[in-house]
């Protein structure tokens, strides 16, 4: 039986998109996914200032901000985005470099600007044996010229300095090597040796200066004081004390280690940035990475882990519903897209996202994404599919254990995943049907051998890299007896496949086989073809599959014993 | 006794509703000076009972009597609107984060119009002691020094409190009475076990300056930290803040120590309980919920993020966040909340007082006077002993043996001094098992001074011995409100016992233990009493569990010196290194 809770969401949405409403859904979507303000940041000496950047349209923006008055800040247009050849999108500008020299005066470097195009045909063989006995060509006028100025600014925003550039000839930018120890107003360069070589410059004036010692003491390269490790234990464990569950990074620090700027991160907030003042012990939060979210309106997200079947610990992350539609609520288990990956942050607008919808969203990193080595190799060359169910069949049975405040409902868990992840989900709906009873895959591979060898079969794909590469050959008899094509009659859990307009032909040929197989079985699948926005973001067609598979999830997770009628192409 | 005053309790909304000429010391203080003339505020007393004075009504609403000379009217419009007001309230405090009381509060109106009422006795006394203290200020400048009546006070003891209002019927107006903010701390700091510091601090706040009525209730405007960070926030929503953590903004010693005592982090702790108080009412009825709940489990046990999530649903870090992203919002802003649907406050049935209430409520309310003036104008103590006396004696001499005026009238002597007269009076009052554990409290005081008395501090009593304090203690002990002095008492006879406590005094030690955790000084005496009776491991919880709130170095000390020697003792050793007056 449908519950009626489930799909009251749906009707509201539809009853805005009606009225002509901006759908809150849609926002939800747009807020959720917008790129984090993934900064740059730094800590004046005396622990008063925090310079950062920002992207603002096209222009790369360094704040200043004055934490005892914050409402007088400076800001400055310190680079632009970069034209990207053949593309329509530009590149955000970066710093290289950005660090308070003394109290008042901030250094900065932009990424190095190319403006001209190398046009040299590559070498030839003969080129190469000319190389070896004659040396480099001399330079072409042709030849890439870069721009790498490295930049220095009062506090106030006044007196910008330009203390150097690369040089016409260069093609690299000319490495910053920090700050003179005991002066840091002095900025340790490297330029080529017929440039000067290793010289500081005054942060005040650009005067350049040579450096005789030929090992001064400076500070690291990105300009930072040294932080003994034993007081950065003794942070860190402040840090956790402070931000239980949450990841700490130190970003930047005053000498004397009584101002840190930290950046906070964990428990379904995108990341704030503090300066952790010791001398008063407070923690000024100075930053949010995504402002416009509100972490009330964030569902609670916790890092966990658990020892697996085999007692290897297991780690992932859960995000709960904060408004559950239903009690408990069922719990979706989204399988990571690569192998081994790497442990997934906690904060992610899709789990926030069907957190939204109701659903506990379980996330588990690949046993193998901390550490992996060739022994790990040989593990997944037989047990490829085996190991993520396994193990997140596993999670799912310790989670209730893990968080018994938290309870979901064991008798209704749907699979998602993307790429090798969907086929993971498809996957685990034939190997664990006793756990997992419904499965959404998007632009999954079912057939591996043709995913992973496209032009053995005449195919025009791209070779995937979410695997490792070497683990099979495209003979390996592994591949045969764990493709979700072979086994399609094994698939009796309802599954949703959604695939992107631009699909992989390997991946369309292989959802394809199996909707056919269980179409011959009598229980079709669920077929989406999402909309071109899809894979370009847009929230409208963003929001449209997730609306979707809101859908599936309602209708064959709760109801499918129903008899499903035939299925539905969406375009 | 410890009597404090805390004049205008209640009473703010009062003043508008018809005392506004009583709170600037009108009418019914003849003995007001020069503006200029220090004024010494003293309890108003009622004496004059001519036939021409109106009678006495009595009436009792929920868990407060009245005894009025207002007109039935105006006495009954008071006792429901203050029901009322106490419902309002509840939007912010639920009944069961109020002290439990089983004696109930007193409220004494008295109409101004009836006019000064006060002894002529006690007016010339006052005259001539004010004469006196002019005249002792030779070669000073001469300065008058005026006493006045205060037109309306409350005056508090260990168990009870009373107020007394003269009300101008002319312009009362009972729609306006409301609880003042300074009522309902006053309640949340007695209740027991005691609430956290942070709840009391952040509910006063919210409390403060609400807009208070029977549909909406909406709080008043916030301010963060200082002027310059609240105009800093209202003007850009990202301007930097600093809020504590959770877990060092509900602990007991987030504000200890040179670093943690800093102002900026002190102003920064107080903005950030109010605004967490704030968030929580205003977030729902789920999150107001959670809130009381959450204090409820502080009161008696310390917090861990666990009881904080399974009161909200999330954890520690989390609630930062959440206030620091609620803050920008809530500066400009007047939170609403709905008290919700009231419950129809029972019509309050006025009658005419028994001899007995007038003089049970009224002498109940000059056995506190006494208390007041002694510490602070003793020189007319002896006005209102016996005038307290002649109110409680006016009903004794007539055959009243009510164990409640029995037991006023012991503590009446006991605050007057006079520990013989108090004994008898407590004797009769508790073996008719009064509902009073002060009176049960004080006598088995005075019974275990008797036996202390000329006895090395290490004697050890018989069970026959200590028996006559014990018993009283194991009544008292059981009686609302629970009295920390009852129970660093009963620690201290068991201390002293030759033999071990019954299973009823070590439930008794629990119960303590549990109702004042925050008071390390009733812990460490429980402790104590443990220790000395083999519970090393209840004794050793008792003081980890308490140690939080050690704020005074010399218990500190004595609470490491016992923990040490409840370390150092073996698991059989039964306590034998406790002596009965401490640690060895």
């Amino acid at each position: 039986m449908i519950r009626p809770g489930l799909l009251l969401a749906c009707s509201l949405a539809s009853a805005a998109r009606l009225l002509g409403q901006t759908d809150p859904f849609e926002t939800r979507v747009e807020l959720l996914f917008r790129p984090l303000l993934a900064e740059q940041m730094a800590l004046s000496p005396d622990g008063r200032r925090v310079a950062y950047t920002r992207q603002a349209g096209n222009d790369l923006q360094v704040i200043i901000l004055d934490v005892e008055n914050p409402l007088a800040k400076v800001r400055l247009n310190v680079d632009e985005a970069r034209t990207v050849l053949f593309a329509k999108e530009k590149q955000h500008a970066q710093l290289r470099f950005l660090r308070w020299a003394t109290a008042d005066r901030l250094v900065m470097a932009p990424t190095v600007v190319r403006i001209m195009v190398p046009t040299m045909p590559p070498p030839s063989s003969l080129d190469a044996e000319r190389l070896l006995t004659e040396g480099p060509p001399p330079k072409l006028p042709d030849t890439p010229k870069i721009t790498a100025p490295i930049m220095a600014v009062d506090a106030t925003g006044l007196n910008p300095t330009e203390l150097a550039d690369a040089s016409p000839e260069a093609t690299i930018a000319p490495p910053i090597n920090g700050f003179l120890t005991n002066n840091r107003e002095r900025l340790v360069v490297l330029f080529p040796p017929d440039e000067g070589g290793r010289v500081t410059i005054d942060v005040r004036t650009g005067k350049k200066t040579e450096l005789d010692d030929e090992r001064p003491l400076t500070t690291a390269a990105d300009g930072r004081f040294p932080f003994p490790g034993e007081a950065r234990i003794r942070a860190m464990e402040d840090l956790a004390r402070k931000f239980p569950h949450r990841t700490a990074e130190l970003l930047d620090w005053t000498e004397d280690l009584q101002y840190l700027l930290v950046h906070i991160t964990g428990g379904g907030d995108p990341g704030r940035v503090f300066v952790y003042q010791r001398p008063l012990n407070l923690m000024l939060e100075v930053f949010r990475n995504a402002p416009w979210l509100n972490s009330s309106e964030l569902n609670e997200t916790r890092a966990f882990e658990v020892a697996g079947p085999d007692g290897t610990r297991l780690s992932g992350c859960v995000t709960w519903p904060r408004a559950p539609r239903l009690k408990p609520p069922p719990l979706l288990v989204c399988f990571p897209t690569k192998i081994p990956g790497s442990a997934q942050p906690d904060f992610d607008p899709e789990s926030q996202l069907l957190a939204d919808l109701g659903f506990v969203v379980l996330r588990p990193n690949h046993r193998f994404a901390k550490n992996f080595s060739a022994q790990d190799r040989a593990a997944l060359r037989t047990g490829l599919d085996r190991i993520s169910v396994d193990d997140a069949a596993a999670m799912v049975g310790k989670l209730a254990e893990l968080f018994p405040n938290r309870p979901f409902d064991a008798k209704h868990i749907a699979t998602l995943g993307r790429g090798f992840g969907g086929y993971v989900a498809v996957r685990a709906l034939q190997l664990r049907p006793d756990v997992f009873h419904a499965g959404i895959a998007i632009d999954a591979p079912m057939d591996l051998r043709r995913w992973l060898y496209p032009a053995v079969f005449f195919l025009d794909a791209p070779h995937p890299t979410d695997l490792p590469s070497g683990i099979f050959t495209s003979d390996s008899e592994e591949l045969e007896r764990i493709s979700v094509a072979n086994h399609a009659a094994s698939l009796t859990r309802p599954v949703m496949f959604i695939v992107e307009p631009s699909r992989n032909a390997t991946v369309e040929m292989g959802v394809s086989a199996v909707r056919a197989e269980l179409k011959k079985a009598g229980h079709a699948a669920d077929y989406l073809e999402a909309e071109p926005g899809f894979a370009l973001g847009l929230p409208k067609a963003r929001a449209a599959v997730y609306r979707k598979i809101e859908e599936f999830i309602n209708l064959r997770l709760y109801d499918y014993r129903v008899k499903i009628g035939p299925s539905t192409e969406v375009k | 006794m410890n009597a404090s005053c805390s004049s205008l309790f209640s009473l703010a909304a009062l003043a508008l509703a018809g005392t506004a000429a009583l709170a600037r010391g009108q009418s019914p203080n003849p003995l007001a000076a020069a503006a200029d003339a220090p004024a010494v505020e003293l309890p108003p007393m009622v004496v004059a009972e001519s036939a021409a004075a109106p009678p006495w009504l009595y009436v009792k609403v929920g868990n407060m009597e009245y005894l009025s000379r207002c007109s039935a009217a105006t006495t009954r419009s008071y006792a429901e609107e203050w029901e009322r007001a106490l419902q309002i309230m509840g939007a912010f405090v639920p009944d069961s984060l109020l002290p439990r009381n089983e004696i109930p509060a007193l409220t004494i109106l008295v109409s101004q119009s009836f006019g000064q009422s006060t002894s002529p006795e006690l007016l010339r006394e006052l005259k001539q002691q004010a004469a006196l203290h002019d005249r002792a200020r030779f070669g000073q400048e001469p300065r008058a020094i005026s006493y006045r009546f205060a037109p309306n006070m409350r005056l508090e003891d260990r168990d009870t409190y009373a107020t007394f209002a003269y009300v101008d019927e002319s312009r009362f107006d009972a729609s306006r009475l409301t609880a003042t903010p300074a009522y309902l701390r006053f309640l949340l700091e007695r209740r027991v076990p005691a609430l956290p510091a942070w709840f009391i601090e952040g509910i006063d706040q919210a409390y403060r300056n609400a807009t208070l009525s029977l549909d909406e209730i909406t709080l008043p405007d916030f301010s963060w930290v200082d002027d310059a960070q609240t105009r800093w926030l209202a003007r850009s929503p990202d301007a930097p803040r600093a809020l504590l953590p959770a877990s060092e903004l509900f602990a007991p010693d987030a504000l200890r120590g040179p670093i943690n005592g800093n102002p900026q982090r002190v102003e920064t702790m107080k903005a950030q309980v109010a605004l967490f108080v704030r968030w929580a009412l205003e977030g729902g009825v789920s999150t107001r919920d959670a809130l009381w709940q959450f204090a409820a489990r502080a009161a008696e046990q310390p917090v861990t993020e666990l009881m904080f999530e399974s009161c909200f649903g999330f954890d520690f870090a989390e609630l930062r966040d959440r206030l620091s992203d609620y803050l920008p919002g809530t500066l400009q802003k007047f939170p609403r909340l709905d008290p919700g649907k009231l419950p129809r406050v029972p019509r309050a049935a006025v009658r005419p007082a028994t001899v007995s209430e007038i003089a049970r409520l009224r002498g109940e309310w000059e056995r506190l006077a006494i208390g007041f003036v002694k510490n602070g104008q003793p020189e007319v103590q002896e006005h209102y002993v016996a005038q307290a006396r002649r109110t409680l004696h006016r009903a004794y001499d007539t055959g009243d043996r009510d164990p409640r005026l029995l037991a006023r009238l012991g503590l009446c002597e006991l605050t007057a001094g006079d520990a013989a007269a108090a004994r008898s009076f407590l004797e009769s009052a508790t073996a008719a098992r009064v509902g009073r554990a002060r009176a049960y409290y004080e006598l088995a005081r005075l019974h275990l001074a008797d036996l202390r008395r000329d006895q090395p501090a290490t004697k050890l009593f018989s069970p026959a011995e200590l028996s006559p304090s014990l018993d009283l203690l194991r009544v008292g002990a059981r009686q609302k409100p629970l009295l920390p002095e009852m129970f660093l008492l009963l620690g201290d006879a068991l201390v002293r016992s030759s033999v071990a406590p019954t299973a009823e005094d070590f439930v008794l030690l629990d119960v303590g233990a549990a109702a004042f955790a925050r008071r390390p000084d009733v812990s460490f005496q429980l402790a104590l009493a443990l220790a000395r009776h083999g519970k090393r491991d209840s004794a050793a919880a008792l003081l980890a569990a308490s140690s939080d709130y050690v704020n005074d170095d010399n218990l500190r000390a004595r609470f490491a010196q016992l923990r040490q020697t409840l370390a150092s003792s073996e698991p059989h050793d039964s306590g034998a290194s406790v002596s009965a007056t401490g640690v060895r």
